[in-house]
């Protein structure tokens, strides 16, 4: 009688710890690539043509990747280095999405393929610029694109930057608004870290 | 007052997540191995824990700024700046998920009562965590000289491996010993308390922080680019004390919980002791669980 008190208890304790204990799929420690991002939207005469990622990334990250790819240590990355660099280091983000959560009016827009890719290492620090096609045409309306860009398994931080987060090409054909909020009905990282979103919203000048 | 402060430590113990490290998702071989919980609302939204991150990037900042500037210089006078700052950085990196928390905690929990026993646990794991990151830098760079940012995840790939399948064993090994105690105890009249050898800790510590700790990768592999390996070992170092603080604190804490818990019983002995073994029992079960949980969820 007195053993089962005792394993009773033990469920008891055990169970505890199961009801609270929240593993979670894809469970990870933090961030350690930290990624500053600039967002250019680029339109043409019929609207929006694409969107322009720019990522400057933390020193750390920049020296790792310097010391694998800049082979003849100059400092710089030429064009068969930034080809290596887009091969060893780039292009499997494709699995992710390049972390770029794109809204076209309220419906998501896979990003499949990005082009135009530049890598670029300047004092140490490495940069990363590439191309989501994305065409949007503008009308009487207005249209609205949003850009969430996160890393919901926070390997990488991606944050915008203090200065000149977004910036607007070729909208001479429209009339373009922009602007940044915290996405505050996406969560990851056990629910504890909301994603930053650029909005811009655009129609045809009348 | 007591009980509320025993359980509330108690149940913060088993809130504290179970993390793995995530592969790298720049280089090729990766891709993410199950759908990612983007969850659609936010369950306990946390500024802190945002800027806690950013804050380390912060400090990570700074330590690179300072060593160009000591190279630059040529003088040792931002040395205590970059101690300061590597062990802030320390502190701050092992409060978040990981790090061993939950099996340190849990392997107390199991043996032992003696808060020392959890500054030393503590301490070791992050040492460890460190001083595998170091080695490992110096292994791949200086004495193989192959690419870090390919090999590095294969290599701690192995490491979680092995270390998560030396903690589930281990764990078992808790749970056979703790079975055994608990029928020896309830024969005995007089019986004697469980506590962990130096020896067993020092394995535990082993085991749970053997895994590269990927921030000291960082600042080895930057310092050595500056041609400063001394001066990475000493911001290791550094950056090792902080992590052990963090994790030590937190596995005080818990331990205390425990010892209250107990404490609270001291008036009715029977029942402090099935308490007591239920602790060690749920402790050791918890290590085993820690361990086969974390080797499961790593990709193949």
């Amino acid at each position: 009688m007195h053993y089962l008190i005792r394993y009773a208890m033990t469920l008891i304790v055990v169970l505890a710890a199961g009801v609270f204990w929240d593993p979670g799929p894809g469970a990870f420690a933090h961030p350690h690539v930290f990624i500053e991002e600039r967002v250019k939207f680029e339109f043409d005469t019929k609207g929006l043509a694409g969107i322009r990622m720019v990522w400057t990334f933390d020193d750390m990250f920049s020296t790792m990747v310097a010391e694998d790819f800049d082979r003849n240590k100059n400092q710089a990355l030429e064009p068969e280095e930034v080809a290596e660099v887009k091969k060893g280091m780039f292009d499997n983000l494709v699995n992710y999405g390049y972390y770029a959560f794109v809204k076209i009016d309220t419906k998501p827009f896979e990003v499949k393929h990005v082009s135009d890719f530049k890598a670029r290492l300047h004092k140490g620090v490495l940069t990363y610029e590439f191309l989501i096609p994305c065409p949007v045409a503008a009308a009487a309306q207005p249209r609205v694109v949003t850009l969430t860009s996160f890393d919901p398994d926070y390997y990488c931080a991606l944050f915008f930057a203090e200065t000149n987060p977004t910036l607007i090409s070729g909208a001479s054909a429209v009339e373009v608004s922009a602007s940044i909020r915290k996405e505050m009905e996406t969560s990851y990282y056990f629910g504890m870290v909301n994603p930053w979103q650029q909005r811009v919203s655009f129609r045809l000048k009348p | 007052m007591n009980r509320l402060i025993a359980l509330f430590i108690l149940c913060t113990v088993f809130l504290a997540p179970v993390a793995t490290l995530a592969n790298n998702p720049f280089a090729s071989g990766h891709s993410r191995p199950e759908p990612s919980v983007v969850n659609a609302s936010p369950r306990f939204s946390n500024p802190v824990i945002a800027r806690m991150i950013m804050l380390q990037h912060t400090l990570k900042q700074k330590i690179t700024r300072q060593v160009r500037q000591a190279k630059a210089e040529k003088s040792i006078k931002p040395l205590f700046a970059l101690v300061l700052l590597s062990f802030s950085y320390g502190v701050l990196h092992a409060a978040g998920p990981g790090h061993g928390k939950a099996v340190a905690t849990s392997y107390l929990f199991s043996r032992g009562r003696r808060l020392g026993h959890g500054l030393l646990l503590g301490n070791l794991i992050a040492l460890f965590h460190a001083l595998s990151a170091v080695i490992l830098v110096v292994v791949l760079r200086e004495i193989l000289d192959v690419s870090i940012s390919g090999s590095l995840d294969r290599t701690t790939l192995v490491m979680q491996r092995i270390s998560y399948a030396l903690i589930a064993m281990m764990g078992m090994v808790l749970l056979v010993r703790n079975l055994i105690n608990w029928r020896q105890r309830s024969r005995q009249d007089n019986p004697t308390k469980a506590a962990p050898k130096r020896r067993n800790i020092l394995a535990m510590a082993f085991f749970t922080g053997m895994v590269p700790c990927p921030g000291v990768v960082l600042i080895m592999l930057f310092t050595m680019s500056m041609d400063m390996v001394g001066l990475g070992m000493v911001l290791s170092l550094a950056t090792a004390l902080g992590m052990g603080m963090t994790i030590s604190a937190v596995v005080t804490v818990v331990l205390k919980g425990k010892t209250m818990t107990l404490g609270i019983l001291d008036q009715r002995p029977g029942l402090a002791e099935t308490v007591e073994l239920s602790f060690e029992l749920a402790g050791a079960l918890m290590v085993t669980l820690l361990g086969l949980l974390l080797f499961g969820a790593l990709t193949p």
